[in-house]
């Protein structure tokens, strides 16, 4: 899904390298001037060729320092645009809830590849870019097989132990 | 309209020039609790005719032994609130309906923005009662006629202080609803509660400052208005009923013992919604519930507001 301009006094687009950071720049070169006026882009990476006001970080730590505090600064009206990674874009979305965003304010636009990040239900430990139905936890070693069902607050697909029978001895 | 609950009328105070205060109280037993926004239908005998209207609690809860409504008295109603100002005593018993509230407060929110016009305050009075109780960060801005016009701004700057803001248009004093909106702390859900215009207004102004319509909260203060005498036909039971000028469609079928099922009496929850079989004559919408293509088909019509211009309809009923 391609990011769609919203009503708004303040637009926080924020984007991951790549793919993430082309849905972003999509979406500056369809928005009206006064949305492009009210927008800020901050991205991973290389900045972009062209005029856009972005403000490219070397990593997501950086990025995160540089948001939080235009995030603990935003009043209603401020719209926030996440385009990335699953991962990218849940960990953003969680930290912008933590400063009272809800999932009205904010537009997603994720581009994962097939790609889901999976929490494992017995350790909570979140394992990123799980690309099959069964994954073993990195933290806890279980077998884990992937429920379809997406927690929308844990921002993760849920992940629950199977067990491995030993085939049965005829 | 179920579970009726009679109260007999334990004081009558005058809040402003045409607004009476009327405290409720229970014949027998305890009255039930409601939340802040709530509101009952009062049910009013005048001779043989009855009325219906819906009034906001303006008590705070919690109180199991009185219900408290504000009313205005509208010269050009249809009646119900002359009635209850002119015609009814300390002592008179009257009918409730047990409380509704279509315009609750959302506890997610961070903070709470009230916007009221006129007689739009009366859902603020027990809300405000309930934010305060509960220590909730609150604001309310009040726009009345003249200071004199204005029920309750008083009681309500003593109760709480600097979060109530009163703007009287007599002084040239205006709501300044584009800078309130334009600077609210982020998770902060808005109520406005008053004339249809303060309403689109301030929706229109939210919407267009980004607000998510989900933090927006409105409750129209519309009632049914009088207009040209109809006639309704019942399609199965082929019955006529003739529909007076001061009165409206659902007050007539109450009026002839036909049950419909009805909650806001204002056009707003929809409960009351009817199949309209055919119509001799243009259903004039007054309702902000039905779909603008529901109205145009003509098929369904809210008889708690709406009314035909014509000679009448057949209602599938």
């Amino acid at each position: 899904m391609s990011l769609t301009p919203r009503p708004g006094t303040l637009h926080l687009i924020v984007a991951e390298a790549g793919d993430g950071l082309a849905s972003a720049l999509a979406l500056l070169d369809t928005a009206g001037d006064g949305f492009r006026a009210a927008a800020r882009l901050l991205h991973t990476g290389e900045a972009p060729a062209g005029p856009a006001v972005t403000v490219s970080m070397p990593d997501e730590a950086a990025l995160v320092r540089s948001l939080t505090p235009a995030l603990a600064r935003a009043r209603m009206g401020t719209r926030l645009y996440l385009a990335g990674g699953a991962g990218f874009v849940a960990r953003l979305t969680a930290l912008a809830l933590d400063h009272g965003f809800d999932h009205g304010m904010i537009e997603t636009d994720v581009r994962s590849h097939g790609t889901r990040r999976v929490q494992c239900v017995h350790c909570k430990h979140v394992i990123e870019d799980v690309t099959g139905t069964v994954v073993t936890c990195d933290h806890c070693g279980l077998r884990l097989g992937v429920r379809d069902l997406y927690s929308r607050r844990l921002q993760a697909h849920l992940g629950v132990c199977i067990l491995d029978r030993p085939a049965v001895a005829s | 309209m179920t579970g009726a609950i009679p109260v007999r009328i334990g004081s009558i105070v005058q809040e402003a020039p045409l607004v009476k205060r009327f405290r409720l109280e229970p014949l027998d037993g305890r009255l039930p609790d409601f939340s802040g926004g709530a509101h009952v239908v009062v049910t009013m005998l005048d001779g043989a005719r009855g009325r219906r209207n819906a009034y906001s609690l303006v008590n705070p809860p919690g109180d199991p032994d009185r219900y408290e409504i504000a009313v205005r008295r509208v010269a050009d109603g249809r009646g119900g609130s002359i009635f209850l100002h002119d015609r009814v005593r300390v002592g008179d018993i009257l009918t409730v309906t047990p409380p509704a509230n279509l315009f609750p407060l959302d506890w997610r929110a961070r903070r709470h923005l009230l916007i009221a016009g006129g007689i739009g305050i009366t859902p603020f009075v027990a809300m405000t009662a309930q934010l305060a109780a509960l220590g909730a960060a609150f604001e309310l801005h009040y726009a009345m006629r003249s200071p004199l016009a204005g029920a309750f701004a008083d009681r309500l700057q003593q109760l709480h202080g600097d979060a109530v803001h009163l703007y009287a248009g007599s002084h040239g004093e205006r709501l300044p609803i584009a800078r309130l909106i334009a600077d609210q702390l982020l998770g902060t859900h808005l109520y406005v509660c008053g004339p249809a215009r303060l309403i689109d207004e301030v929706r229109a102004t939210a919407h267009a400052a980004g607000w998510p319509d989900a933090h927006v909260h409105a409750e129209r203060f519309d009632s049914a208005r009088p207009g040209a005498p109809f006639t309704a036909r019942l399609a199965r039971s082929g019955r006529r009923i003739a529909i007076e000028t001061d009165e409206s469609l659902l007050e007539a079928l109450e009026r002839e013992g036909v049950a419909i099922d009805s909650l806001c009496r204002g056009g707003a929850c929809g409960r009351c919604v009817t199949s309209v079989a055919a119509c001799d004559g243009t259903i004039e919408h007054a309702d902000h519930y039905l779909s603008a293509a529901d109205k145009a088909s003509g098929r369904l019509i809210l008889p708690c507001v709406s009314r035909v211009r014509g000679d009448g309809l057949v209602l599938d009923l």
